[in-house]
């Protein structure tokens, strides 16, 4: 963007339509006179007075003690007069200070040794623009009930200039953003904007004054003077005058708003700051929902209320061309942050008696829900890398209700590697004895007995709590020694393959764990994409389906039956069909095999595979717990991060099937 | 270690906008020196042209790093 030439042709296109203001208040005089003159000769033609087009007759036979050139003199300064002092009036009425405009906005002063990291930013942000703009830094005000992003410039001179922004603004814009938008508005205070408004604004009143004088002339009754009827033609011109005035003021506010945006391109030398902020706003709206926003409607950085004709910005895709942004098309994603102000105990009252997740469709088989939690399949996909509020709500009390005991372990890496190990561990006991002495010869003697030690714990946690737990010991193993990793590596293993029937979902815990830290171990060994098509990964598809439909069924006819869903959606994307294998062809090292190849393969086919993964799993009717979990611990192994399932009822104890 | 990101970051946002600031009014000023209406009084009163400002050698180009 040329900002010097925006800007130059902004101020021309300023000048002009002032000019045309000037212009319009000229012929609002000669429509005066004329009506005057109209309305006289009407009189004059039905014989009420005696009048002649003369101006210089002094002998004319009006009651009237002047002549027509005086008369009409009378008119224009009278009309002009009116005019004069009802800007006067209106403008030292609005000629608050920035300050008085920004409380009357509910804006609240912040301090400028303020802690909170938001408010420092802006502030830090502001300084900065002043420096880059050559204008003294301005009181800053937060509008803390506006949750929409708008901001404001109010002031006379750089002196008792304000600048405020809405907490929707402070919140959901980056520093680039932010920069654009207080560049935009010290732009406002650099030229002097609200000025000019204001006078504008002084005008278009004293032109309305014209109708307020003409309806006081409606009613008076002066002998043969036809004043009532001069009253309506000023009641007509006067409105007729605010109507071209308004337009005229709203085209100076777009002109001048386009000067703003060049001259925030000017300060911050980068147009996409200024450019990702207009397409937020496009998304999440700048509508201010103070009673005094029609007022100070001109002063905002986007269109506070929607009107068309009289609006005071140009059209946001219009802003957004300008600033040579790209405009694709493709909204931003803009994660509305959780309110602070909320307090917690609302927060929980807000989730526990809310929201049941979207789209939940009955049961297709039939089947009665009762007390098993029940989760969309189709929300299983749509909900890949996606996080809503809903789940940092619900992230935040789960992080909030772990135990502190797993809390401490899982911060270091002796309790993370222990944690990991308990969850490996069978739930039946004489399995897990054995278990713990077959680790007695592999490990150190600390692990086992950390391990013991949080047991009870561990075995306390519902199945949703695995995979977060998991996650949340993954920093601390990070830190390991490559040597203590492989030893680490080693005993998972033995884990894993000491039960005598190993459970799919234990099986992909320890793969997952194992996945992510390789990755930080072995960074040289990233997966390529190799496979384009799902064809030739049917063989491992059909793997992985076999083995997540025997692990929700009981038999084999259901399991059969709940693969069949799940291939039927893919066999149309392979062009093929999906082998269903038996049980011993689809036991954990086929699984591994399979689940290594299709993360080597392109995203979309990942996504299609998990849906079809999530079809298998809900071909009985219900989800539950443990089967999510599953689809969770897969996607996982996919690289694709499903967030945990928000239920509704907490309470309820889940009937879980055990994979 | 957020709020002192923060300053670093804002102040050398800062010196960078004073810097561009700086060349903003030195452009403006040899513009006005050259356009007519003003060219005349410079003239006369012998306004000299204003220095841009450059960084020559590369090394101060680099912001300073900041490691813990």
């Amino acid at each position: 963007m040329d900002f010097f030439n925006c800007q130059d042709k902004a101020r021309r296109n300023t000048k002009l339509l002032v000019f045309y203001f000037v212009l319009a208040v000229l012929s609002l005089l000669l429509a005066v006179n004329a009506a005057v003159l109209l309305i006289l000769a009407g009189f004059a033609n039905y014989g009420l007075l005696i009048w002649k087009l003369n101006p210089i007759s002094s002998a004319n036979e009006l009651s009237l003690p002047f002549s027509q050139a005086e008369l009409l003199f009378f008119v224009t300064i009278g009309t002009l007069v009116v005019i004069l002092i009802g800007s006067v009036f209106k403008t030292l009425q609005l000629a608050r200070g920035g300050s008085a405009v920004a409380e009357l906005l509910d804006g609240r002063l912040i301090n400028s040794n303020t802690t909170d990291a938001d408010e420092r930013k802006l502030l830090n942000v502001v300084e900065e623009m002043s420096i880059a703009s050559g204008v003294p830094v301005p009181q800053v005000y937060v509008m803390d009930g506006e949750a929409e992003i708008n901001a404001f410039a109010a002031g006379h001179s750089a002196s008792d200039a304000a600048i405020g922004v809405t907490r929707g603004c402070m919140k959901m814009l980056s520093r680039e953003e932010l920069q654009g938008v207080i560049a935009h508005e010290f732009s406002h205070i650099l030229n002097g904007d609200m000025r000019l408004n204001l006078r504008l604004m002084g005008l278009v009143f004293g032109i309305l004054c014209l109708t307020v004088i003409g309806r006081i002339l409606i009613r008076a009754r002066r002998g043969k003077f036809p004043l009532p009827l001069v009253g309506l033609a000023l009641i007509i011109i006067g409105w007729a005058g605010v109507f071209f005035g308004r337009l005229i003021q709203a085209a100076v506010s777009r002109q001048r708003e386009a000067l703003a945006d060049a001259s925030a391109v000017q300060f911050t030398r980068n147009p996409a700051g200024l450019g990702g902020a207009l397409k937020k706003i496009l998304i999440h709206g700048s509508r201010i929902d103070s009673p005094h926003a029609e007022e100070a409607s001109h002063l905002f950085f986007a269109n506070g209320l929607d009107t068309s004709l009289f609006a005071t910005h140009p059209l946001l895709t219009e802003r957004i061309r300008a600033l040579r942004s790209s405009l694709d098309g493709k909204f931003p994603r803009v994660t509305q942050q959780p309110t602070p102000a909320i307090s917690r105990a609302s927060e929980v009252a807000q989730r526990s008696h809310s929201l049941q997740i979207p789209g939940l469709p009955r049961a297709q088989g039939g089947k009665e829900l009762v007390a098993a939690p029940f989760i969309a399949e189709h929300a299983v996909v749509a909900n890949i890398g996606q996080a809503t509020t809903q789940h940092l709500c619900y992230a935040m009390d789960f992080h909030q209700a772990i135990p502190p005991g797993l809390q401490i372990a899982s911060r270091d890496p002796l309790g993370a590697g222990a944690l990991v190990c308990a969850f490996l561990l069978a739930s039946d006991p004489s399995t897990r004895q054995k278990q713990l002495e077959d680790l007695d010869c592999a490990t150190s003697k600390a692990i086992r007995e950390e391990i013991i030690r949080i047991w009870p714990e561990i075995q306390g946690m519902p199945p949703q709590a695995k995979i977060p737990l998991v996650d949340l010991a993954l920093p601390a193993l990070r830190r390991l020694s490559p040597q203590q990793f492989e030893q680490f590596r080693a005993t998972t293993e033995k884990l894993v393959a000491g039960k005598a029937e190993t459970d799919l979902f234990v099986y992909m815990l320890r793969k997952i764990v194992v996945r992510h830290l390789e990755r930080n171990f072995f960074p040289q060994q990233r997966p390529i994409t190799e496979f384009y098509a799902l064809r030739p990964l049917a063989p491992d598809c059909g793997a992985l389906l076999s083995a997540t439909a025997y692990a929700g069924q009981e038999n084999i006819t259901e399991a059969y039956a709940a693969f069949g869903q799940g291939a039927e959606s893919l066999s149309p994307a392979a062009r093929c069909e999906i082998p269903w294998l038996p049980p011993d062809q689809c036991d954990l090292s086929h699984v591994d095999a399979a689940l290594a190849r299709l993360s080597q393969a392109v995203p979309q086919i990942k996504k299609n595979v998990l849906s079809a993964c999530a079809q298998t799993v809900a071909a009985d009717g219900v989800i539950q717990e443990g089967e999510a979990e599953l689809l969770r611990a897969i996607a996982d192994a996919l690289d694709c991060p499903v967030p945990p399932f928000v239920q509704s009822q907490e309470a309820d104890a889940p009937a879980v099937a055990e994979a | 270690m957020m709020s002192l990101m923060e300053e670093v970051t804002s102040t050398e946002n800062k010196v960078s906008f004073a810097r561009q600031a700086y060349n903003d009014a030195v452009m403006t000023y040899n513009t006005r020196r050259e356009v007519f209406p003003s060219n005349v009084i410079a003239s006369t009163f012998n306004f000299g042209p204003a220095e841009l400002f450059v960084i020559e050698k590369p090394e101060q180009k680099e912001a300073p790093k900041v490691a813990f």
